[in-house]
Order: structure tokens, then sequence, then C-alpha cells
């Protein structure tokens, strides 16, 4: 009998240590996004503060009882855009149960690992490289393609030139940082450009960093640029508008700068009169838009604990990764369901969200499908006035410059 | 009897266990020799010569075509900005050749962000004012292929700098 007692004893506690850490696991279904980002490093002023929106805006749909009852597990790393720490991140939570999803926010970094994600069988977002259009995989580009970006505004200057009484089509210069995203917008906007008859300037590409950049201004103000396309991360497009401002080429020359332009609470703040007339064009809600969000100012004032008047030009950019992460799960979980959820199953979801709304008026309709890797085909042009960013177009459909360009 | 009889079971147990183990032992069985790591120099000093003459890391015996991560292992005590306590610091990465041979060397930006610990200004350039670069010692570091996960290990030392000259 004393031998029984112990021998169900044990039978007792192997059944509890067996079933215990499975029911905790079986009370909450999660997927995981894994977000390979930059906190305190290079581009943590875009990247770091991209992410936390998008953790907030995880955490605002967790505690609402998730996507369909399943969680979102959301894992942020601080690779200090390294591509050596992130493949070390990636290594680490590369097993992480249910990993949907990596946020690879350079395309340096998005390309290293991609040998890991096909592996993996799950999916990437990357920048507005076109390359990842060009050659269809499992990377999504989280913008419109750069050269598509880059040829809307060629359509807007051309546009806009005709409107002041000209003939014709304008002289364009480009400006943008020495390195791989800085001459992407040529890939396909050189062509784009010959297309509709614009005469587009050789591009004065400056290092990453430089103080000054009067050298290159002056160069395309002689060549006889009308309009100025300036890129490169905020305060670079800034500051290249304050050079041109203290030369006096603003009172001639329109600037127009990318998606990554200036923001209303970094460069716009720190020089509104230099920046007054500029012109963004964005992929991405921002100014008064942004201010006018619905859901993201709910969610900014829940958690981001400062007043809605400094929310960035970025909040939209973390917002649409989350959101399309999230419309992609709802589409995965209605095919697959819980328990076969995998990356492929995000995968395959992710070519279904054409024609969404994901967003709700932070970027234009989704264009994610079997032939299309851009986050989305729309634009929207943005004017600084009075130290703000006010929007001058609705959304508009940006050129194919991709397929314009041999990749 | 009875107890004799528990005995031999408890041995052929552990029996089985010791077979299994040393099956699975890849040199007892032929199998790839074990990964290695070698740093050239694997003796350094924290200055911007590294920057231009960076730590190159050459191994062999990982997997073909394999992507390798090299990372610095942190005692207690070392933090790196950006890196969780008990998780690694990255060094390096790179691809081996259809051999399983390696050479890659360290990235600028991890010479920067993980060896000299800088900040950056808002115009990205690195701040060397806010430069925390790791203290001297040696450490130990691994570096794994990410489809065989086979591991070599090595170690780097990090001198003290030189005293100025009065």
């Amino acid at each position: 009998m004393k031998r029984k007692g112990w021998v169900l004893l044990f039978g007792v506690m192997m059944l509890a240590l067996a079933s215990g850490p499975a029911s905790v696991y079986a009370a909450e279904k999660t997927a995981a996004f894994l977000d390979l980002t930059d906190m305190t490093g290079a581009i943590a002023g875009l990247a770091g503060q991209a992410s936390r929106i998008t953790k907030a805006t995880f955490d605002y749909f967790n505690e609402r009882g998730g996507i369909d009852g399943v969680k979102i597990k959301y894992i942020g790393v601080d690779t200090r855009y390294d591509v050596a720490r992130a493949l070390s991140a990636y290594k680490r939570y590369r097993r992480t149960p249910r990993l949907l999803l990596a946020n690879t926010i350079g395309t340096g970094l998005g390309k290293a690992i991609y040998p890991l994600i096909l592996r993996d069988k799950i999916i990437n977002y990357t920048p507005g490289d076109g390359e990842f259009q060009a050659r269809l995989g499992r990377t999504f580009i989280y913008s419109t393609p750069y050269q598509d970006g880059f040829s809307a505004a060629l359509d807007w200057m051309k546009e806009d030139w005709q409107k002041k009484g000209n003939s014709g089509a304008p002289i364009v210069g480009f400006t943008s940082w020495d390195n791989p995203y800085g001459r992407e917008p040529f890939r396909g906007g050189k062509e784009y450009a010959a297309k509709i008859g614009v005469k587009l300037l050789d591009p004065e590409l400056f290092p990453v960093g430089s103080l000054k950049h009067d050298v290159w201004l002056n160069r395309l103000a002689a060549k006889g640029a009308n309009y100025i396309y300036v890129c490169g991360v905020d305060p670079t497009p800034t500051n290249v508008i304050r050079d041109a401002y203290a030369l006096g080429l603003t009172k001639k020359i329109q600037f127009v700068t990318d998606y990554w332009g200036p923001d209303r609470a970094v460069g716009v703040k720190a020089h509104a009169e230099a920046l007054e007339g500029s012109v963004v064009v964005s992929c991405f809600s921002r100014g008064t838009d942004t201010l006018n969000h619905p859901i993201m100012t709910k969610i900014w004032k829940k958690y981001m604990k400062t007043p809605v008047n400094e929310m960035r030009g970025s909040a939209s950019i973390g917002f649409s990764w989350a959101m399309h992460f999230i419309e992609g799960l709802r589409i995965a979980l209605k095919d697959v369901g819980y328990e076969k959820l995998n990356g492929e199953a995000m995968y395959q979801a992710f070519m279904k969200l054409k024609g969404h709304n994901v967003t709700q008026g932070a970027t234009g309709i989704c264009d994610y499908s079997p032939s299309s890797r851009r986050m989305s085909r729309y634009v929207k042009f943005y004017r600084i006035q009075g130290a703000e960013l006010v929007p001058i177009t609705d959304w508009r459909l940006a050129p194919d410059a991709v397929s314009l360009h041999k990749f | 009897m009875k107890r004799n009889g528990l005995k031999i079971f408890l041995l052929f147990v552990g029996a089985v266990f010791l077979g299994v183990g040393l099956g699975g032992c890849a040199a007892l069985k032929g199998g790839p020799p074990a990964a290695t790591l070698n740093l050239t120099p694997d003796k350094i000093v924290l200055s911007p010569v590294l920057i231009k003459k960076p730590v190159v890391f050459t191994g062999s015996g990982f997997g073909p075509k394999e992507i390798v991560v090299i990372e610095l292992l942190l005692p207690k005590g070392v933090t790196v900005k950006g890196v969780p306590e008990g998780e690694n610091a990255a060094l390096g990465n790179g691809t081996t050749d259809e051999k399983g041979n390696l050479k890659t060397k360290m990235g600028v930006m991890t010479t920067l962000n993980t060896l000299f610990q800088v900040g950056w200004t808002p115009l990205i350039k690195p701040d060397f004012k806010q430069a925390r670069p790791l203290p001297p010692g040696t450490y130990d570091v691994i570096a794994t292929g990410m489809y065989s996960d086979r591991v070599a290990k090595a170690k780097l030392t990090i001198l003290p700098p030189p005293k100025k000259k009065k």
C-alpha cells in the first residue's frame, strides 16, 4: 500500500509538471513581430521613433483582445543600424513560436538576412529599394519604391511648371546622400524623366554627415535647375534647404524632398522660415493629416505620454508597419487558423492585401499582391506653410518607374 | 536477487545513453572536423586605426555557403549600448565558401557601435565625445553557422591604451 501511494504521488507530480507549462502556453495565443530597428544608432531619430509607435499600436490592439483572440508579441531589438547586430538578434529570436515577420529597417540589413528569411519561410519589410519589386520574393517594401515616388514628383513639377504659365518641361536637379539609398531614385526615375520630357541634371551626391551643401547647390543652380529634389533623412534635407535659403536659391528654385524630408518635430521646428514653401512627397501621411488621424492620435495620447502636437512624421511609418502586419495576420488566421499559422501563411496573406484600406489614411490603398511588393502605389504632396506640413494634393497614383529600369 | 536485477537494469540504461551520446559525436562517426575561428589581430588597442584596418575573421569547418555570425560573450559587469544583459554583442558576419571556409572583417558600424560604443549626432556622424570603449581584457568570441549550428571559439584581447609620453 505504502509503495503504491508513492507511485501514485509520483505519477500525479509528473502529470502536473507535464500539463502545467502547456496549459499556460495554451492560455495565450500569440504571433510574433521581430523589429530589427535602431533605437540609439545612426538613424534612431527616424526608425526608433517609428518603432515606438509600432509597439504602441500592438499594445492598443492587444489590450482589446488581440486579433481574433491572438495577441501580437512585439520583439524590439536595437541593432544600432549594424548588419552584424541584426543577424545576431535574428539568430537569437528566429525560433520564437509563430514568428511571422522581421522588420529589417535598412536595405543592406534586409539583403543580409534574406537567405535566412527564405530558409525560415517568413517574410520581411524593407525600405523603398525598387529591386524588391523587380525581383519578387518574400521581402515586402514598406513604402512606395523610391523611383516611383521620385517620378510622381517629376509629374507634379511639370504640372506646377505649366500652371505657373511656363511652356514645356522644367529642368530638374537632384541632390542626395552618396550611398545606395541616395542613388536609388535614379534607377527608373531617370528613364521616367526622359519619357515625360523633363531635363534631369546629373545627380549631385554628397557624403552622409555633410555640414554644408553650398558646393552641390551652386552647381545645380549654375546648370539652370528650376526644381531640386532633395533626399536624405531629416535633418539632412532641412539643412540642404537651409543652405539654399542662405544662398538665396529658394526664391527662384522650388525645392521638393522625398518621404524622409523635413519633419514637423525636427527640421520644420528648427528652420521654419527657410523651409517655407518647400514641398514634400510622401507615401506616409504627414503634418496636419497625421495630427487629425483618429486612431494614431488616440494611440499617441495613451502610450507616448507627450502632447499630440509633438507627433513626428515617423508616427505614420510605425503605425503602417503595425497595421499591415495586423491586416495580414487577420487574413492568415481566417485562411489557416491558429494551429497552422506560420510564416508561409503570412506570406500568402500579405499577397491578398491589394485594395485594402489598411491604415485608414495614414498611407494610400495597399498594393501587396502576387505581382507587387509595393506597400502602396500612392503618394501625397505636402507644402510647408507656417511651420506645418499641409496637404496640397490627395493621394495620387505614382508612375511605375521600377519597370523602366533593368535591375 | 531483486537488487542485482535493478543494478543490471541501471547499467543497461547507462550504457544505452553512453552509446547514443557517443554515436552522435561527429568526430567518432568520421563527420566534419570541428569548426575553427581565428582573429587577426587577436590583440588590439582601441584606436581609430581599427576603422581603416579592421579585425579580420577567418574560419573553417562550417557548412557550405552558410551565413556565420560572430559574437563577443560579454562578461558580467561589461555592458554594450543596445545589448540587453546576458546577451552577446555581435562582432561580424559573413558567408562561407563552398568548402565551409570563412573570411570576413569587422564592419565599420560594429567597430564604432560595439568596440567604441559611440553616440551619433543628428547629422549621422559618430560622436566620439559620447564614446564608452569596451574595457581592456580578454574576451571569448564565438562564431555560429546559421544553418549547421556549428560553433567555433576564439579569444579577443583588448589591450590598455599606451601610456602617453610626458
